[in-house]
């Protein structure tokens, strides 16, 4: 197989990519090219891309993983497939040539060994690349940059599982047509079938799902009863949907469950890395979907207490808290009130209820602190952003503590990240010493405001919680005991008895021929 | 390229020479056949053969007579047929018994990416020999097909006669008791067919029984102890050379002087008398014959040499194939 120039060809490309990987350092603030030779802040990488990053983002996190996940996921996992299975596929058809065929066939070997060595040389092929190029890439990130990413190794065994999958077919094909020119097209038109089989299904699943959902939120809502969640039955719009439409859908569940799960490959390598990361640390309100990624340094989590990371911050705020040397210096608080009120009845016709904007909440908060005891000085009130999030920040000091409220809205949710510094307290971020501010070096408020911007980086707020896009969809659904349609055994299972079937029927075919 | 390999291990000389090997009863095979099983080429019509071990066989016949698809047949590249194809015993296309066969085909196609010795190593562990065993095997390998100065380079760059050494390496390289060779000298310069007769020669005194399907029939007329020439997928004469090759009735004599009155020194004699310098050709029957000599030496000519005229097999071939022709045409 190594004297073979196309993997040859294809090693070289693969060990170009590694190379780029030993070239370019990912470090903490910037990209460094060429071992610091030039340096480029993250910023400027995400600008020149259109984003805006948070304040306090892993940057060097979130791009290493992009570049991972088009290297690995789009680049080796679409590209290259169709690049490996155009130069795997004539393995069959060439021995399968006359010349070849007899000189092969006349030994004491079976055919079906004789296959099965061509199917596992494929593997074999692209195995040695995807273990070169994934391996490559986790070495050249862990030595120049530093940053040691276990996880990305499993996307070799992901690439070499889709490769198993087309391969197979590309194989049966081979043999029944004899023609390396029908094994590549065919292999190429099945990939990308069977992707948008998938993707077909999953828009469909996904829309069918959500507006089974909203019938049933609706209905509940109607009736004045909690929604569980748990009945998702068809709309009866959909059971009105013509018969054309219903006999699309049917063919499309039938393809889904029928073909391989080709498009599961992605979702199983994200599945294994976290299996082998472990899932990152966040406390979750689970309604809001609103998240904090990062311990404030200094502090210590009182609520939710005993370990858990879900919480229902509507009944109980997440609460951290900093002690000082006088007892509790700083406190943080994150919590989510309803915005729903009812509206004063004028009409006649009974209560009706509206939704506070940002500003309707802001102002009750200002009202608030304007009544605060022992208040100093004026209540501000401020235009920012979480997370992206347009928000209101309200500052007012009193009672010797510095307050500032976080108010946006979500939903039907107004959500409220309140910081209550001591006035003369000073965080030690970064692991500096306490004690008096020796020269050129920060203030009580500069390093309290550091703090706050530092904490807020790591909050997370789901937009649109309830409608997440259809792959997000999917990967949460996509477990081991989930329905047959995104069940990963059943994923798993299918395909490979896909492979068994395609290499059955290519055996079948190639004690038939007569050479 | 070198005949004699005296250190070449023979495949199994004490086994008993003349011992049937290969046996073929009313064997058919027709190409194409639709699901009812009608219509198709007849490419094999009832061919019974047996060949005893030992034995350098020929195969002969016009383009398309079933020739390789005979030998297909035995080695279960082909199958559904009809009748009963054996060697070895073992009903054709056995393991067992295709691990005992050595096969050169015609046209053959061997791994252009690999190097000479790569493409004997990769055939050898198909046959069932160690990585160890086919290394120790190549060097006397490669000297027997003289190969050796060649084998370390791709396959691709050599001409179609070292191509066809190789082949035949692959095909000798697990020591088989039986090898067929599917136009062996096929690209072949005059020095390398010498060769290769040479190397049929030797295996032929190991004990080696040999299946040569050529169109080169002076070579068959060289090697072969029996042949076998079919048409249209029929044995049509099996025999060995003497017996397909008939005398013609012409005797050749070359004298030492030829008088000038040789015509009437033979008078009533014989037919067809002719005459070239010291040598003449004349039909005689043995009575005849005998009566010619005696009046030559009684005149005191010296006989140099004499000559009973038989048909080449290339005649004997050819003057059968056109019969064959005739007939179908007839019909």
């Amino acid at each position: 197989m190594l004297d073979n120039k196309i993997f040859r060809v294809l090693l070289v490309l693969v060990c170009g990519i590694v190379a780029c990987f030993f070239l370019v350092g990912f470090q903490k603030d910037e990209l460094q090219v060429v071992w610091g030779l030039w340096s480029i802040r993250y910023e400027d990488v995400f600008s020149a891309f259109g984003q805006r990053m948070a304040a306090g983002s892993d940057l060097q996190g979130l791009l290493v993983q992009r570049v991972q996940s088009t290297v690995v996921e789009t680049l080796c996992g679409s590209i290259g497939m169709i690049v490996c299975l155009s130069a795997t596929a004539f393995f069959l058809p060439r021995m399968l040539e006359k010349g070849a065929a007899d000189l092969v066939f006349a030994k004491p070997v079976s055919r079906f060994a004789l296959m099965l060595s061509r199917y596992v040389s494929g593997l074999l092929f692209v195995g040695i690349l995807a273990v070169v190029g994934t391996f490559g890439i986790w070495l050249g990130l862990l030595v120049v940059s530093g940053y040691n990413d276990p996880g990305v190794l499993w996307g070799a065994v992901t690439l070499i599982y889709l490769f198993g999958i087309l391969h197979a077919f590309s194989c049966c094909v081979g043999v029944f047509t004899r023609s390396t020119v029908a094994a590549i097209l065919m292999s190429v038109v099945f990939f990308m079938g069977t992707g948008c089989v998938h993707s077909s299904w999953l828009v469909k699943s996904f829309f069918q799902e959500s507006e089974a959902a909203d019938a049933v939120r609706a209905e509940l809502e109607h009736s004045g009863t909690e929604e569980t969640g748990e009945v998702v039955k068809p709309t009866a719009q959909e059971s009105e949907s013509p018969w054309i439409m219903r006999m699309l859908m049917t063919t499309l569940d039938s393809l889904h469950y029928a073909l391989p799960k080709t498009s599961d490959a992605d979702y199983l390598t994200k599945k294994l890395r976290k299996a082998v990361e472990g899932e990152p640390w966040r406390i979750v309100d689970d309604d809001s979907k609103l998240s904090v990624t990062e311990l404030p340094e200094g502090f210590e989590i009182v609520e939710p207490s005993g370990g858990r990371l879900h919480v229902d911050a509507s009944k109980q705020p997440i609460v951290f808290v900093a002690r000082g040397e006088h007892g509790e210096a700083g406190r943080i608080e994150i919590a989510r009130k309803t915005r729903i009120v009812e509206r004063p009845d004028t009409s006649g016709k009974g209560a009706r209820t509206r939704k506070l904007s940002t500003q309707m909440v802001a102002d009750a908060l200002v009202e608030h602190a304007k009544r605060a005891e022992g208040l100093v000085g004026d209540v501000a009130i401020e235009k920012t952003t979480v997370d992206g999030l347009y928000a209101l920040a309200v500052h007012w000091t009193a009672g010797g503590q510095n307050h500032t409220v976080h108010v946006m809205t979500s939903n039907d949710w107004a959500l409220e990240i309140a910081t209550h510094f001591a006035v003369e307290w000073k965080p030690t971020l970064g692991g500096r010493r306490r004690g008096p501010p020796e020269p050129g070096e920060r203030g009580v408020v500069e390093e309290q405001a550091r703090l706050l911007r530092h904490f807020l980086g790591g909050v997370r707020i789901a937009r649109q919680v309830d409608v997440p896009n259809p792959e997000e969809w999917y990967e949460k659904r996509f477990t081991w005991s989930a329905p047959l349609s995104s069940n990963i055994a059943f994923s798993i299972g299918s395909s490979l008895l896909f492979i068994a079937l395609m290499l059955g029927c290519a055996w079948w075919k190639l004690r038939r021929i007569e050479f | 390229m070198s005949a004699t390999t005296p250190e070449l291990e023979p495949a199994d000389t004490r086994r008993a020479r003349g011992a049937t090997i290969l046996q073929v009863r009313d064997l058919a095979k027709t190409y194409g056949r639709s699901f009812l099983g009608k219509g198709g080429f007849r490419a094999l019509d009832g061919v019974s053969l047996e060949v005893g071990r030992g034995q350098v066989f020929g195969l002969l016949g016009p383009n398309g007579a079933g020739k390789t698809t005979l030998i297909k047949v035995l080695l279960g590249l082909v199958g559904s047929y009809d009748g009963d194809a054996r060697l070895f015993d073992l009903p054709a296309g056995h393991p067992d018994s295709r691990r005992r066969v050595g096969y050169l085909p015609e046209a053959h196609r061997l791994p252009g990416y690999l190097t000479g010795r790569q493409v004997i190593r990769l055939f050898a562990m198909m046959s069932g020999l160690d990585g160890a065993e086919a290394d120790r095997r190549m060097a006397r390998l490669l000297e027997l097909v003289g190969m050796r100065e060649a084998a370390d380079r791709k396959v691709r760059e050599y001409s179609k006669g070292m191509q066809q050494r190789i082949g035949i390496a692959q095909a000798l390289v697990h020591e088989p008791e039986l090898v067929f060779l599917d136009e062996p000298t096929d690209g072949v310069d005059p020095v390398g067919r010498a060769s290769i007769r040479a190397i049929v020669q030797d295996l032929k005194a190991r004990g080696v029984t040999i299946f040569i399907n050529s169109h080169l029939l002076m070579e068959v007329e060289l090697i072969c102890d029996r042949v076998v020439i079919m048409v249209q997928g029929k044995i049509l004469r099996e025999g060995t050379i003497d017996e397909l090759t008939p005398r013609t009735g012409s005797v050749r004599i070359e004298l030492r002087a030829a008088p000038a009155d040789l015509e009437q020194l033979l008078a009533g004699l014989g037919t067809g008398l002719k005459r070239d310098g010291n040598v003449f050709e004349v039909k005689l029957n043995d009575v005849e014959l005998d009566q010619t000599i005696d009046r030559l030496r009684a005149r005191g000519l010296g006989i140099r040499s004499l000559d009973q005229r038989r048909l080449s097999l290339e005649e004997s071939f050819i003057d059968m194939v056109k019969k064959v022709a005739r007939r179908t045409v007839r019909r």
